[in-house]
Parts: C-alpha cells; sequence; structure tokens
C-alpha cells in the first residue's frame, strides 16, 4: 500500500513538473516555416552568414533561424551578418527602402527556373520578377485589414502585407502563410477601398453574372497546376473553381491590361499557367500542351483554355472554346490566330470598327468581348450585369428579348451600344453594311441575329459564324432558332442575292423561292 | 513526568529547526572553520577537495568546497544544517540556478566558474554583451568583482561574501542593502527566497519555487556592481549589459516592440498569444513586480498574471549551469518547448 503511495505520489509530481512546461504553440508548428522536416533552415541558404551556432546547431523549423534573441552569437556583436540589430531581432534586415524583404529575400532568393526549393515554388518566381511587379512597386500594397491584425511594422510592398511568417488560424492553419483564404485575401484590398488598390474588383464579382471567385472554399490548392482532374467538374467532387490566382500571379503580375489587336498576353496576367493548343482539323478538339506558371502563358487564351476546353472535365452544357476557336474552323473569331488561317476570311476593313481596320491581320483577346458591362476599370472578365460576363448584351437585349435586324437598321433597345457585336462590327450605320442582312429588302425587320448566325460566336463549322438548323445548342440558339440549311458567303460584302445562292432554307418564312437566296 | 516530555519535545524541536533550511549558518563552528588549520599534526582535510588550504575567514573550503564539497553526491549535504550543493552528480533534481556538473558535459552550458579546476572558460573571451567592461575573461568568480555573488565591489570570493553567512536573511529579502539580506547573497538584488522544509532552494513546482523580483519598462541602466533596479535582470546585466537596458539605450535593446534583442525587465503583455500564459511555469518562470511577501501557496504564487508580471533573463537562463547549451532552460537547439510558454500562438 505505502510502495503504492509512493508511486502515485511520483506520478502525481511528474506530472506538475510537465504540466508547469507543456504549452501549445499555436499554428506555427504546424506551418510551413515550423515544420520540423521542411521549414526553416538557415544553414541551407547560401549567401548568408552561417555562425556555426546556426548551421546544425538549431533543428529546423526552429525559431532561432530567423531570430537572433541577443543580436549576439557567441559573443560576436551586433547581427551575425556584421550589420546593426534588426527589429525583431532577425538575423538581417527586412523592413523599408532598400532593406525591404531582405530577410525574406536570404532563402525566397532561389532564381533558377524550375528548381523548387530555398523558396521558389511556381506561384513565387524569384525577388527579381517580385520586384519588378504591382504589388511591390505600389505605395498602397499594405495590409489594410485589422481583421486579422496587419505586420506591426507597415511597410508597402513588403511580403509581409499578405504573409505571416509564423502562419495564421481562422479555424485552421490557412495555406502559404496567407492572412486571409483565397479571394478573401485579394479583396481586402481590391474592394475599392480608399488610399488602397485603386481597381474594385469586388464589385465587378458582386455583379449577376460572374467569375464564381467567392463561391467556392477549399477547391483551389498549390499544386493544382497541370493537372486537369484538379479543375474537373463531378456531380460528387466536383473541383470547379476560380479563385484569384487561378488567373493571377500577385507576385509577379504588373500594371497594363491589353492592347487591342492582339492577343498577346498582357502584364496582369503575368506568370500564370495555362493550356496551348494544336490544331490539326477544323471543327475538332484539338491536342493540348500545359504551361506551367514559371514558363507563363504567352496569349490571354492560354489561361481561359484551361477551365474552358476539354483539356479538362466541363460541366455539362459548356462548350469547349478551344474546339470554336480553332483557326482551322469555317468561321472564328481571331483569338487563337488571325483571319489568314485555313478556315474563315476576313471581313472587310468598311465592315469593321475603328480599332480593326487591319484586315484579318489582327487577333484579339476573349477579354474583348468579356468584361464589366459598365466599361469601367478594371479591365478582364471579373463579372458583369449582362450574362456570361459580356461587355454587351447577346443574343438578347437588356429586356431579354432577341436582337432583330429592326433593332440594328433603327437603334432600337439601345442596339449601337449595347448589342455586343457593334462594339467591333458597325452591322448598320447609314446603311447595311452587307447585303445579306437586308435581303435586298427582303428581309422583315423581325428577323432575329440568330435566325442566321450563331449563339455562341467563338466559331462556327460554317462560314460567317452562321448557324444551320441541323446544329445543336448553343450554335443553333435555344434549338430553335437556326433558319439555314446551307450558307455560301459572297465574294464581296454586297454579293448576296437571289441569283446567288448563298442561303439555303427550308424554315418559313425563308423557305420561300425554294429556299435558295 | 512532565519535565521528560518537556526535554524530549525540546531535543526533538532543536534537532528539527537545526536541519531546517536557511541562509544564515548554524550549529557548530567547527563544521565551517579551522583556527589553525591543523589537527593531529596534519593539515585539515578541506571540503570538496577544490582549491587548498587555509583559506580566508579560517573556514575550511572555499565556496565549492562547501556548496559543492560531495560532487559523488545529491543536492543536499547536511552538516549541522541542509547546505546546497550546486554541483552534485547524484540526487533528486538540480536547485534553481542549476547544477555546475553539466560544464563537465559541455563548456558552454554553464558559467565557468574559475574554482571548477580543470573546466575552466575556453570559447569566450568575455561576457556577451559586456557593455560595462568587466574585464573578466577565463576568471570568472563566484563572489567579488568578477563574480555574481557578495559584493561585486570587493575582490574575491571570501572578501565579498563576509559576514553574510552569519547575518543571512532567509526567505523574504526586499531591502537588499547588505549580502546578507540580499536575494541569495547577491548585494541589491530583491526576491523571496524558496526556503521549503522539503525542496528549498529548488524551482520545484508551480507552487514551490523562488520568486524572483522584476521591474517593467527595461529598468533603470545599473552599473558594474549594481543592479539596475534591483532586479535579477539587473544583475546579469552588471555583466551582460547590452541584454538589458532602459529606454534611452535603443541601440542595444530597442524601447519598444518591435526589439532590437529580445527584452527582459519587461511586462508579459495581457493580449494577444500572452495573455494565455497564466499557470506558472519552472521551464520560463516570470519575475513579479512586487516582492511576494508569502510563496509557495497556490492561487498566488502559481499564477502568472499578464499584464504585470515581468519577463527576466531568469525565464530563459539558468544562473550556475544546466544541461543545455547556453544555459539554456530547455534544449534549445532541439525544440522551442520553452519559447512557446509564452509565445503561444504566433499569429
Amino acid at each position: 500500500m505505502v510502495n503504492k503511495m509512493k508511486t502515485i505520489f511520483a506520478w502525481l509530481i511528474s506530472l506538475m513538473f510537465l504540466g508547469s512546461g507543456f504549452a501549445y504553440a499555436g499554428t506555427y508548428l504546424d506551418s510551413a516555416h515550423g515544420d520540423s522536416v521542411s521549414g526553416v533552415d538557415r544553414s541551407a541558404v547560401t549567401g548568408v552568414t552561417a555562425h556555426p551556432d546556426v548551421t546544425n546547431e538549431y533543428v529546423i523549423g526552429h525559431c532561432g533561424h530567423c531570430h537572433d534573441m541577443h543580436a549576439s552569437i557567441g559573443g560576436v556583436e551586433p547581427a551575425p551578418t556584421g550589420d546593426t540589430q534588426n527589429i525583431y531581432a532577425l538575423f538581417k534586415e527586412n523592413y523599408g527602402g532598400v532593406d525591404r524583404n531582405q530577410l525574406c529575400y536570404a532563402c525566397h532568393n532561389n532564381l533558377a527556373v524550375g528548381t523548387p526549393g530555398n523558396g521558389r515554388y511556381g506561384i513565387y518566381q524569384g525577388y527579381i520578377k517580385y520586384e519588378a511587379s504591382s504589388h511591390d512597386d505600389s505605395a498602397n500594397f499594405s495590409w489594410p485589414d485589422g481583421n486579422p491584425p496587419g505586420p506591426q511594422s507597415p511597410d508597402a510592398g513588403n511580403c509581409l502585407n499578405c504573409h505571416n511568417p509564423h502562419g495564421y488560424d481562422d479555424g485552421s492553419l490557412i495555406p502559404s502563410q496567407l492572412f486571409k483564404r483565397e479571394e478573401d485575401l485579394c479583396e481586402a484590398c481590391h474592394d475599392g477601398s480608399p488610399a488602397l488598390a485603386t481597381k474594385d474588383i469586388q464589385a465587378q464579382i458582386n455583379k449577376a453574372s460572374a467569375h464564381p471567385t467567392d463561391d467556392y472554399s477549399g477547391r483551389h490548392s498549390e499544386s493544382e497546376d497541370m493537372t486537369p482532374a484538379n479543375f474537373a467538374y463531378d456531380a460528387v467532387t466536383d473541383k470547379r473553381h476560380a479563385e484569384c490566382v487561378d488567373c493571377h500571379n500577385p507576385h509577379v503580375a504588373k500594371t497594363g491590361t491589353h492592347a487591342i489587336g492582339t492577343n498577346a498576353v498582357s502584364n496582369v496576367l503575368l506568370g500564370v499557367s495555362g493550356v496551348s493548343v494544336t490544331n490539326s482539323t477544323a471543327w475538332i478538339a484539338p491536342s493540348y500542351s500545359t504551361i506551367d506558371n514559371e514558363t507563363g502563358i504567352t496569349k490571354e487564351y492560354e489561361l481561359c483554355f484551361k477551365c474552358h476546353s476539354t483539356w479538362t472535365t466541363q460541366p455539362t452544357g459548356q462548350t469547349n472554346i478551344a474546339l470554336q476557336f480553332n483557326y482551322k474552323n469555317a468561321s472564328y473569331h481571331p483569338v487563337e490566330a488571325d483571319l489568314t488561317g485555313d478556315g474563315s476570311t476576313a471581313l472587310t476593313d468598311a465592315q469593321m470598327g475603328t480599332d480593326w481596320k487591319n484586315e484579318g491581320l489582327q487577333t484579339m483577346y476573349c477579354s474583348d468581348c468579356h468584361g464589366d458591362d459598365a466599361s469601367l476599370p478594371p479591365a478582364g472578365p471579373h463579372g458583369s450585369a449582362s450574362p456570361t460576363i459580356l461587355k454587351g448584351r447577346w443574343p438578347k437585349n437588356s429586356s431579354g428579348v432577341l436582337w432583330t435586324l429592326g433593332d440594328a437598321q433603327q437603334g432600337y433597345n439601345n442596339f449601337s451600344t449595347d448589342c455586343l457585336c457593334t462594339k467591333c462590327h458597325p452591322v448598320y450605320d447609314t446603311g447595311w453594311k452587307n447585303n445579306a442582312h437586308s435581303g435586298n429588302g427582303n428581309h422583315n425587320t423581325t428577323y432575329t441575329c440568330v435566325q442566321c448566325h450563331v449563339g455562341l460566336p467563338h466559331g462556327s463549322a460554317h462560314q460567317r459564324l452562321i448557324a444551320y438548323v441541323a446544329d445543336p445548342p448553343p450554335y443553333d440558339y435555344n434549338d430553335d432558332s437556326a433558319t439555314l440549311t446551307q450558307f455560301i458567303r459572297a465574294a464581296t460584302p454586297t454579293g448576296y442575292g437571289n441569283s446567288n445562292s448563298n442561303c439555303y432554307s427550308a424554315v418559313s418564312p425563308c423557305s420561300g423561292s425554294g429556299g435558295r437566296h | 513526568m512532565k519535565r521528560l516530555s518537556f526535554s524530549i519535545i525540546l531535543i526533538l524541536l532543536i534537532i528539527a529547526s537545526s536541519d531546517a533550511p536557511q541562509a544564515k549558518v548554524s550549529g557548530e563552528c567547527s563544521n565551517c572553520h579551522t583556527m589553525h588549520n591543523s589537527q593531529a599534526g596534519a593539515s585539515m582535510a578541506t571540503y570538496g577537495g577544490f582549491g587548498d588550504a587555509p583559506f580566508s575567514s579560517l573556514v575550511r573550503g572555499n565556496c565549492l568546497g562547501c556548496h559543492g564539497q560531495d560532487p559523488s553526491g545529491s543536492e543536499y549535504v547536511t552538516l549541522g544544517q541542509k547546505i546546497p550543493q550546486v554541483y552534485h552528480t547524484t540526487g533528486e533534481t538540480d536547485l534553481a540556478a542549476g547544477n555546475f556538473k553539466h560544464i563537465i558535459t559541455d563548456d558552454a552550458y554553464g558559467h565557468n566558474v574559475d574554482l571548477l579546476t580543470g573546466y575552466a572558460e575556453d570559447i569566450l573571451t568575455e561576457p556577451p554583451g559586456d557593455e560595462n567592461d568587466t574585464g573578466i575573461t577565463t576568471d570568472l568568480t563566484c563572489a567579488g568583482t568578477k563574480g555574481c555573488h557578495g559584493d561585486r565591489a570587493t575582490l574575491g570570493n571570501f572578501d565579498s561574501i563576509k559576514g553574510a553567512h552569519h547575518a543571512g536573511v532567509s526567505g523574504l529579502c526586499n531591502i537588499a542593502d547588505t549580502v546578507a539580506n540580499s536575494y541569495r547573497f547577491l548585494l541589491g538584488v530583491k526576491g523571496h527566497e524558496n526556503m521549503d522544509a522539503t525542496y528549498p532552494w529548488q524551482n520545484r513546482t508551480a507552487i514551490i519555487h523562488n520568486e524572483y523580483y522584476g521591474v517593467s519598462s527595461r529598468g533603470s541602466e545599473g552599473g558594474i556592481s549594481s543592479p539596475g533596479s534591483n532586479s535579477i535582470s539587473g544583475l546579469c546585466a552588471e555583466c551582460h549589459g547590452n541584454f538589458h537596458g532602459p529606454g534611452t539605450d535603443d541601440i542595444t535593446i530597442g524601447s519598444a516592440s518591435p526589439w532590437l534583442r529580445h527584452p527582459t525587465d519587461i511586462v508579459l503583455t495581457s493580449d494577444g498569444e500572452y495573455a494565455s500564459y497564466t499557470t506558472y511555469s519552472t521551464t520560463a518562470p516570470v519575475a513579479r513586480s512586487t516582492v511576494y511577501a508569502t510563496i509557495n501557496t497556490s492561487t498566488t504564487n502559481d499564477v502568472v498574471a499578464p499584464g504585470t508580471d515581468i519577463i527576466m533573463c531568469l525565464s530563459c537562463h539558468g544562473a550556475h549551469a544546466t544541461g543545455n547549451y547556453k544555459l539554456m532552460r530547455w534544449d534549445n537547439k532541439a525544440n522551442m518547448s520553452g519559447c512557446v510558454v509564452c509565445h503561444t500562438s504566433k499569429s
């Protein structure tokens, strides 16, 4: 009995000792920096004074890899880098002017492309690119939000305006040691707040038609790129998502949107991954090649194809835009290539708007059509009041009624400003730009655009973005709009006429005159 | 019968009191002193075997001779009364300041006092952070101008501590104007010594431990022999001054967060991660802004009050020697178990 009591007493004493020394460390030990295997390790960083007390001394992830408690190691003072003491007892300066981010760069400086480690992770591509980016350059780039509190030492452009080097927990550890998750981080600034980011992207995302940036959480992962399944639709484990970083690389993006008449990637989309295509035959899905974010897309459409093509599994009802923009198609908008290719031929300069006079030689962006209907900055397909994030209305006007020839001719329903097509195609000004629309006076003004044209004007298996009765939706809009069974473009814009047999239809009223016009 | 009972009780009391831990020595003079350093025609055996007799003040051993007199023994030796042993290789636990035995393991585990023969300092050429230019190299002593205990304006172990063992104040030391009434004979340092009957001189548990004195706002600037603000950290600063100092000393520590070095004699704030440190930890103990009159009681001494209690040098370091590199209270190379006592969450 006495021995048993002694044992119990000994255990109680032991517990008291343990209890006095144990405390949960919170997020840090779970974070990337604090990880005992892959965490911070100053001794592994080249170009940094590695005092013997640090080299191979502190376990990986230890506070001592960044913080020198007394700015003195082994009796050597001041800080081991030979510099003055740094705030937060850091071994290297990190704040203000030329010192900004120097501690971070000491590890996150690997400039070699394609070699992760030492803090190069694809989305972060070295300090040289970061220092050329908008976030580094902007005097407004400071964490604005009190929830959570930002860095104690505000310093515009500092990595610590987005990242907490100890990790942050909002119920669970936030990936990438960020202050907030996913779009919440970006929207803390990009919400029109005064004195912060000048572009109110939040307002666009809030519109009726928008990328689902705010809709999903936990689907994006840091390692998702180049794996189609990570963007795929599935009825059970749906991975479809569009976080800010799926399109923008915050460490690389610079100020500057696209230039009219090209399809070259714009500054805001630098450093992102995408999908390129090789077209073989008209109106057939291409073969795909992946572009990692280190390489970066060179064409805007390569970003869009990542989600909106059969490179991944698309939701039911979405079509393959890579097939539609195939430059071997009979007709296509020149997103992938100009109109000198195998398929379509260009409209004449007279049929085009001011910015599109270089007949057939210009390319365009997805975001020439897709973007904010208010035509205000920021540019980009964030959101619109118009369906499918269009800058204008198509195929219906703002009242939900299909556009008609009468709208074009008479200017009804704000056709010249609201109709998407008129942003590049002046269909009618003092007269029709081609006589196919007028039908040499035989076309009723009530005829809708989609009676002839595809409901989704990316491209068509037929010339001049024409839809056939036999085409499935969305090409035959609503599967009940198209009237033509065959179309042959005229040699000139005014060359359409009954005797030229350009249009064939068996659908009333176009079936008249033998259905050939 | 009554007289016999009274006598028995008196004897028992005497026995009990002679064993009770106290700073003031008691018992036979010859326990500590020798008049001629001669007995039976031979020199008196010295305690501990550290250094050669005769010693100043007619004592039978030097500091380690009495306080490390049985290196193979435990943390106490009883010679008329319990004597704390600061150098021992067996026993249940190390005393609050640590155990010089660890220096045998690694030079960097402790303060290499010169009495520890064969283990002189061979790495450092001066105390780290030696703001006051102490001149200490490899000749660190237990007491005196090149040590910690006693009067640090007086040279030598014996002269600097003379008289204190006879006049020693046990327990509450909140005056600290003599060596005898200073915490652990550290002239000028206030505190409350743990003289628990069972676990004296130990930081044993959250309840049974010394109570250290600290101040806020980084303390005042002491001198080479006077601890700033009478705090325990002020004592450390006499040699390691660059690691402690008031607001005017910005270039060494900083005046406020963000600090240039880890601050001491600074209040553990009551917000953020520090607010969770509420139970006293012997791994990372705190100092108090007032010297507690009563110690070793629960609901008082086991409570840490963020917003009031003080971070001190001894929150992270031992004093004599510990089993860890740089006298850390925990193995700071292998883990951060001490850091996280205060830094409960870095978020």
